[in-house]
This record gives structure tokens, C-alpha cells and sequence, in this order.
């Protein structure tokens, strides 16, 4: 009766040895497909995990993450940084205006703007990408970006950069299910960085492509860091997160201008206060017949594009 | 028996799914292409050329804006015409291409430089001006532009975008614009973006690219 007594549940040698070989391979799956997590060591303390929402830190807390984010970068990059948690000014909106008429599509923005802000080298984040439009159509279906001619203009193409169109109603600040990306009193739709959970909502719901995710940890040397920092701007980021555009807020709640626009050789990208009658924009606005991006999608961008003679 | 094959089955089954996750066969192989390192030439507010005002200012080599070093200062010279009346421009040693205007309508020296002191310009109104305040002579032909360059719509601006906190600086128009071929030059373009979707790779392991990073 060997075979009855085993199927009815009592040990014996062959069947012990059976369930242990699946035990010991199940195990073993179970810990090969855990061994990614060996590899996290993303240093996470208890400050860190009981942190409040931005919005709710209070000044002297502030003072105390900025002493610590300045404490790492030093630590990690060798370089001891400027990090400021600069407010909105009042009075202040921000809007952009570029003149496609004078884009050549030449990129110097978008790699100035990775020197200002910090981007991952490699894997290459850019918060900008210029599209290269053959003339006589506004269907960015038939753009390339990648385009690498001997020189810029080509002949039958008009270049426009795209990067966050900093809209009034943004999808993306709509869908993030934990309020980790916010629009600022002065435009700016800012991300906290230490908020987000990296579910990636927020860059599928932006119809420009305009956030970028840190799919591994940003590789940044210490030549490549620049130290003029900002909490909710260039600081380095952690991986498993989203950044995008930030209007540069180190340089332009100081009262700068961007960096895409400095670098802009032909003086096509133009920022400034819209509540400021006098300013560039503000006439910008006034004068030129400016359009914005996918207007149907109801975005109301901040981001206006123009041709002029 | 039909317990013990679906056991072995079960084992083997097992035994794949750990060597593929322990592996890391799971995702297909892929490579990051490789990017050349970043460029800071980029950042920066350097224009495409140096404008006079701004080679006297930097102390600069300006032996180009000293016209009587070469030119006899009580002999006007004269202009050497073509068969079709465009000035032949063999006799002066720079190099240069004269193409302002379309038609070639605003190729006469001395539409702009005072034919009797070489180092000034000439507005259209015959008012002299010095070669480094050239933006409003400029300003004489090119009016709407001129309007919007000094309101800052056109042209290149830097600094502070707000007067309160700091200065703006505000570039000459030849300092992008060569006045005698006054088209913007074509630029060779900043290094295109890495490619979107990673690369299908033959040999590529995934895990490189957070050793990389």
C-alpha cells in the first residue's frame, strides 16, 4: 500500500525530495528576479521618507534640505554648489517667444541648455528638440530631428525647437497622481524631484514630448556640473524620475534670461514678463502674428512661435 | 506516470525562468549608442563675429578700422567700376564679398563710408559717424528692424531680463550681420540627439548601461 499511503498526503522519501527541488528552484526565481533590487542603493533615510510635500515645508526645514543637497552634490560631483529655493516674484508671468523666421536649427539651445541644467550625458537627456520642417507645412509628422547636414539652414526647411510649452492648463500637472508636478504663480509648471514617483503619467499626457525620465542614475561629471542651482530647477536628480524645461527658474527668478536664449546665435528665443506692457514679449505679443503649438489640444502654452520679415 | 512527468515539467519550467531572470535574458539585449562627450562651446554669448565697436572696446586688433595706414588722407580715392558699374574690389588687400542688397542694390562704398574721411561712416542724411556707432546708420535704411532692435525684438540680448536686478547687454548689428554681406551665415550644426529608442544590439547586456551611468 506504498502508493496510497503517499498520495494521501504522508511523507516519503521520493515525494520529500520532489517538493524540495521545487522549493529550492522556485526560490531561486523568486531571488533571481529580486536581484535587480541589489543594485538599488539609492540612500534613503528617514528624513527623506517622512519629508512634506513642498508646498507644505516650512522656511527653516528648507534652509536644512538645501544645506543637505549641497552636501551631496559636494560629496558625489566634488563641487560645491549654489542651491537656492528661489520663489516666484510677484507681478511676474513668464512667456516665451520664438521667431521661426530667424531659427536656423543649429542646436546651440538645446546643448546650452544641457550645460546650465545638469541633464544625464549618457543616456543623453535634452529639455529641447528642434524639428527640421519642410517648408509649407505645419505637420511636425513629417519633421526629423535628427538631421545632421553640413550646415544649417537647408534649403527648403524651416527649423522649430520644441521643449515645455509652460501652459496655463497642463495636462500634465493634471494627471500626476500625487502632486509632484505643480504650475507656479509666475508660469512655470515645476517638478520636486524628490516628490515624484516616476510612474511616467505625466510624460504621457504632454502632447509636446517634453518631459524626459531618468531611466538610470544621471551621469554627470564634475566639469559638467554647474553649480548655479535651484531646489525645483538644475539640481541633480535622483533616478526614477521626471524632469523637463524649467524656464531655467536659477537664472530667471533672479532676474536672468534663459540659457537657450543667451546661447541663441541669430537672437530667435525671446522671454520675459507678459505683465510688463514694455517688455519683449509683451510687444512681441502685440505686433507679430504669434501662434502656439497643437492649440486644439486646449493647452493654452505660454510658448508662442512667430514668423516675422 | 502522469504525476511525475507533469513534475519534471514543472522543475525544468522552473529552472528556465530562473536562468533567464538570473541572466538577464529577459529584456533583449540593447546598447545605448555612444555619445560624444558634451559640448559647453555651446552655452555662452558669443556672437558670430566681432563688431568694431566691440573690437575698441576689448582693445582688440583694430589695424582693419585704420583706413589712412594705406589710404593717402588728401587723396579721396576713386571707385573702379566694371563693365556693368559694380566696384571692382582688387585693391584692397582683406578679402572681402560685397553683397548687401537685393540686386546688388547697396554695393557702393560710399553709401555708407565718407569718401573723404574713410573712417567715418555717412548716414543717409550726410551727418558723419564714427565706424563704431555704426547700428543707427544701419537704422537709416532698415527702419522697422531697427525699431524692433532697439526695443529688443530683434537681435541678441543677454544678462538680466529684468532692470531691477541687473544690467541687460544688447549686441550691435554687425556683430552678427558682416555689413558688407550682411546674410546671417550658415552654421554647422550642434551634434544631433542620441537616438530615441535604444539600439537593437548584437552582444549589448542591458546591465552595462547602469554601470555606464
Amino acid at each position: 500500500m506504498p502508493e496510497s499511503r503517499s498520495s494521501s498526503g504522508t511523507m516519503n522519501r521520493r515525494s520529500f525530495l520532489r517538493k524540495s527541488a521545487y522549493a529550492a528552484t522556485g526560490m531561486a526565481a523568486i531571488a533571481a528576479s529580486l536581484a535587480p533590487l541589489r543594485d538599488y542603493d539609492d540612500d534613503i533615510s528617514l528624513d527623506d521618507f517622512l519629508r512634506k510635500h513642498y508646498k507644505e515645508i516650512e522656511p527653516e526645514e528648507m534652509e536644512v534640505m538645501l544645506a543637505k543637497i549641497t552636501q551631496e552634490v559636494e560629496h558625489e560631483y566634488g563641487v560645491r554648489p549654489h542651491v537656492r529655493d528661489l520663489k516666484p516674484m510677484a507681478g511676474v508671468e513668464f512667456v516665451t517667444a520664438l521667431n521661426l523666421t530667424r531659427c536656423i536649427g543649429c542646436r546651440k539651445c538645446v546643448h546650452a541648455c544641457v550645460a546650465e541644467n545638469n541633464q544625464s550625458r549618457n543616456p543623453e537627456i535634452q529639455y529641447i528638440r528642434v524639428l527640421e520642417m519642410p517648408n509649407g507645412t505645419f505637420d511636425v509628422e513629417q519633421s526629423s530631428h535628427d538631421y545632421d547636414p553640413e550646415t544649417v539652414p537647408r534649403e527648403g526647411f524651416y527649423y522649430m525647437p520644441v521643449q515645455c510649452q509652460q501652459c496655463r492648463q497642463p495636462p500634465c500637472v493634471k494627471v500626476c497622481p500625487v502632486e509632484a508636478t505643480w504650475q507656479d504663480a509666475d508660469g512655470i509648471t515645476v517638478i520636486d524631484y524628490d516628490w515624484c514617483i516616476g510612474c511616467r503619467y505625466c510624460e504621457a499626457a504632454c502632447p509636446y514630448w517634453a518631459r524626459r525620465f531618468n531611466f538610470s542614475k544621471p551621469s554627470l561629471s564634475a566639469e559638467d556640473i554647474n553649480p548655479d542651482m535651484a531646489y525645483l530647477g538644475n539640481r541633480p536628480r535622483p533616478r526614477g524620475v521626471v524632469e523637463k524645461c524649467h524656464s531655467c527658474i536659477q537664472r530667471t527668478r533672479a532676474g536672468r534670461y534663459p540659457a537657450c536664449l543667451e546661447a541663441c546665435p541669430t537672437g530667435a528665443r525671446k522671454f520675459g514678463n507678459i505683465l510688463d506692457p514694455n517688455s519683449e514679449v509683451s510687444q512681441i505679443l502685440r505686433d507679430k502674428r504669434v501662434f502656439v503649438l497643437k492649440e486644439e489640444h486646449g493647452t493654452r502654452p505660454r510658448f508662442f512661435y512667430y514668423f516675422d520679415v | 506516470m502522469n504525476s511525475g512527468r507533469a513534475g519534471v515539467i514543472f522543475v525544468v519550467g522552473f529552472l528556465v525562468l530562473a536562468v533567464t531572470l538570473a541572466m538577464d535574458w529577459w529584456a533583449f539585449p540593447y546598447e545605448i549608442s555612444e555619445v560624444a562627450p558634451a559640448d559647453s562651446s555651446a552655452a555662452g554669448i558669443s556672437t558670430v563675429r566681432t563688431s568694431a565697436a566691440e573690437l575698441v572696446r576689448l582693445d582688440g586688433d583694430t589695424s582693419m578700422l585704420a583706413c589712412y595706414s594705406c589710404h593717402e588722407a588728401d587723396d579721396p580715392p576713386e571707385l573702379q567700376l566694371d563693365a556693368d558699374g559694380r566696384i571692382l574690389m582688387e585693391e584692397h588687400s582683406f578679402d572681402f564679398e560685397l553683397r548687401h542688397g537685393a540686386s546688388h542694390r547697396n554695393e557702393n562704398c560710399f553709401q555708407c563710408h565718407e569718401q573723404s574721411n574713410l573712417e567715418m561712416l555717412r548716414k543717409v542724411d550726410g551727418t558723419l559717424i564714427p565706424i563704431t556707432e555704426g547700428n543707427v546708420l544701419c537704422g537709416g535704411c532698415h527702419g522697422t528692424t531697427y525699431r524692433d532692435w532697439e526695443s529688443g525684438l530683434h537681435g541678441r540680448v543677454s544678462g538680466y531680463w529684468n532692470a531691477d536686478l541687473g544690467p541687460q547687454r544688447k549686441e550691435d548689428c554687425t556683430a552678427c550681420h558682416n555689413a558688407h554681406s550682411p546674410a546671417f551665415p550658415s552654421l554647422k550644426p550642434w551634434r544631433a540627439p542620441q537616438p530615441f529608442r535604444p539600439q537593437r544590439g548584437e552582444a549589448g547586456d542591458s546591465t552595462e548601461v547602469h554601470e555606464d551611468a
